[in-house]
């Protein structure tokens, strides 16, 4: 063995090793780092889970007051919100057409112009019946 | 992940898979908002619920990071089953996460949370003769 093959496997393969396994532990949180914060400063865009068709129905551009996406083309019954989405008002059109629901763009063709909303979501005082009905919880962290 | 995404690609994926298990556990509808509130947290919360398909059989799971607040909102029918101080109990269990900053770990938390508090009660008995 010549002290090069022995530099290289004594001193080249462990530093090597050293480096990978460096790499590997600190991937995922300089990933997640990029991650905005919760706070004051937060930045990121508003997201929408659970909710896919009715963002599809929008971009389809269908009618704006009684949306029924049930039969929407290519939509996959597996992913999550399968629970016959119908969007009753403008108000919920809104709300699901600035937000971009993660479904719904994952499911767009590629390179569609989609507005990316950067304001607050727009919601009117609800319904007091509905309120009445609905229960809950609210926590601060 | 692009920037001024709140969620990587994979924790989008979680978060999806969450709220499928948790739809089949429960028979209910969950829907995730993350985002900032108009106003009032808890009034943005009951417009969003009030927004969906079956509101009465949905749960819906806003969090405003901004406003560093988390808000739960039960249709009617859900709320025949779950009581509202058990929906605050498992939104506690996002806390610990969310302090941290990962709020993909602490929505997930709740998501299970309630997947198992909205879950139909079983009858052994509705047979007896």
């Amino acid at each position: 063995m010549s002290a090069l093959e022995a530099l290289f496997i004594f001193v080249g393969i462990p530093l090597l090793l050293a480096v990978a396994i460096t790499v590997m532990v600190l991937a995922p949180s300089l990933a997640k780092s990029k991650s905005p914060r919760a706070g004051r400063d937060w930045h990121a865009e508003p997201e929408w889970f659970g909710a896919p068709r009715a963002v599809r129905a929008i971009q389809a551009g269908r009618n704006s007051r009684q949306i029924d996406t049930e039969s929407g083309d290519g939509y996959d019954p597996a992913s999550a919100g399968h629970h016959g989405n119908t969007v009753k008002d403008e108000q919920a059109l809104t709300v699901a057409r600035d937000d971009q629901g993660t479904r719904g763009n994952r499911d767009l063709p590629a390179g569609t112009n989609v507005p990316v909303r950067t304001e607050p979501v727009t919601a009117g005082p609800p319904d007091d019946s509905s309120r009445d009905q609905t229960g809950g919880a609210s926590v601060r962290w | 992940m692009s920037g001024g995404d709140a969620f990587s690609h994979f924790e989008r994926h979680e978060i999806d898979k969450a709220i499928r298990d948790a739809e089949r556990v429960s028979g209910r509808n969950f829907y995730v908002h993350v985002g900032q509130s108009a106003g009032d947290s808890r009034r943005t919360a009951l417009a969003l619920h009030g927004s969906v398909a079956e509101p009465a059989n949905s749960i819906l799971i806003h969090v405003d990071p901004t406003e560093r607040t988390l808000e739960i909102v039960t249709g009617s029918r859900v709320r025949e089953t779950v009581d509202d101080r058990h929906v605050a109990l498992a939104g506690l269990s996002m806390q610990t996460a969310f302090e941290a900053g990962d709020l993909t770990r602490g929505l997930l938390a709740v998501i299970q949370q309630l997947a198992q508090l909205a879950r139909p009660v079983r009858s052994l008995h509705t047979e007896t003769p």
